[in-house]
């Protein structure tokens, strides 16, 4: 019945009408479940679909060069793209997570999808919480873990990808139970990192304010 | 630029995997097929001009920076530079809160700026998915278009439509299922009228 209602949140999810608490508990859902994922994929199709019944506005004028100079700036540097569109390396990223989980049957499912070219790196961690950071070819990484307890009032969790002693913020989350939690990172992993999780005021901090809680070996 | 008129003969997917490789002609040339779509959507969404005009340059600066992990067999390119705009776009409503009083003011004429084919392409387009749209109950339609266009979540639906929250996930799912399924009968309508 109650996974009946989640299936119902792949319309909303392509739409972006989810809160952030439902849209990562329907990410968790996602990442194991062959329907929404169709759903989602045909959805996303859809939904961009109504972007064309916009009414005309002017265009800026300008505009044009002006991303033309912003990307030659940047040149051809790669960053995570939006989650919900790389879900080739999340599922495979999960499935190498739900293994070293022991959740082998998560795995056997998510391992018929498509996994990205080059091989995924599965980084154990150590500290208040059990599993590991799984990180993509080009860096794209997801914290899985279980048994971090929610965090207190006013605080929260925050992700960092650190280098000898300097740290740099990847992303703040705040699991409601000790269930298992998936948390993308929002800045890649590159060689010679590990990642780090910190409890942090709401809103998180620039840099840490604490020592690890838990920590991934190094890539 | 003379590269870029050679890529007009490509396909959206092959154009996004030059982009992949670097190649600024490529985004040159998205921004020259979606560019105007893109705009209409963001300022729908945002409603002020300057806004909307980030949203579009931050969503063609995400698209330049991920064009690599673009996997064509899972989507359209131009789904995924819709969903690229449509996310900042909410994200900016969402975080301005702007969405719920401003009206969306003037009317603007089609076509400044863009070449008659584009204007006639847009124009089609438009038509079509509000065909597609009219056909589908008042109620799913009211949801997905707050939604869509005005950024607001299913909670946000349920307490303004005074619905309860499962009607409106239900509604939602339902109107794009219906969506789907009309946008599909016109394509093939379409199709057998060309035939």
């Amino acid at each position: 019945m109650a996974d009946d209602l989640i299936h119902e949140l792949a319309a909303g999810y392509a739409l972006d009408a989810l809160g952030p608490d439902e849209e990562r508990r329907f990410e968790v859902h996602l990442a194991h479940c062959a329907r929404c994922q169709a759903d989602v994929a045909a959805f996303l199709e859809t939904a961009a679909e109504l972007a064309f019944a916009s009414p005309p506005a002017p265009q800026p004028a300008g505009l044009r060069e002006r991303i033309l100079d912003a990307a030659q700036r940047e040149g051809a540097r790669v960053v995570v793209v939006r989650p919900r569109w790389a879900y080739p390396a999340l599922f495979a990223a999960a499935a190498a997570a739900c293994l070293a989980l022991g959740f082998g049957v998560w795995a056997a499912i998510l391992q018929s999808r498509p996994a990205p070219a080059g091989a995924l790196r599965t980084l154990p961690v150590r500290g208040a919480a059990a599993g590991s950071v799984v990180v993509a070819p080009g860096g794209a990484a997801a914290l899985v873990v279980s048994g971090l307890a929610p965090p207190p009032a006013g605080k929260t969790y925050e992700l960092w990808v650190m280098r000898g002693t300097s740290a740099l913020p990847a992303g703040l989350f705040a699991p409601r139970s000790r269930a298992t939690v998936v948390a993308r990172l929002s800045r890649r992993v590159p060689p010679g990192t590990r990642v780090g999780v910190t409890l942090e005021p709401a809103g998180g901090s620039a840099r840490p304010t604490s020592r690890p809680l838990v920590v991934s070996a190094r890539l | 630029m003379p590269v870029s008129r050679d890529l007009a003969h490509l396909s959206d997917e092959a154009v996004v995997a030059l982009a992949a490789r670097g190649e600024e002609a490529a985004l040159a040339e998205l921004y020259d097929r979606y560019g105007t779509a893109c705009y209409r959507l963001a300022r729908r969404i945002v409603r002020d001009p300057a806004l909307a005009e980030d949203v579009v340059q931050e969503a063609f600066l995400g698209l330049w920076r991920g064009a690599a992990r673009f996997v064509p067999e899972r989507a359209r390119a131009s789904a995924w530079i819709m969903t690229l705009v449509h996310r900042r776009a909410v994200d900016v409503v969402r975080r301005e809160e702007r969405r719920r009083t401003v009206p969306l003011g003037e009317q603007y004429d089609e076509g400044l700026g863009d070449s008659a084919e584009r204007v006639v392409w847009l124009r089609l387009e438009r038509e079509r998915v509000q065909r597609a749209l009219a056909e589908l109950p008042d109620q799913q339609r009211e949801t997905l278009e707050l939604a869509y266009y005005g950024g607001f979540t299913q909670s946000e639906l349920a307490e303004r439509l005074g619905r309860p929250l499962g009607t409106i996930k239900s509604q939602m799912f339902a109107g794009l299922q219906n969506l789907r399924g009309q946008l599909e009968a016109q394509t093939k309508e379409g199709s057998w009228r060309t035939t």
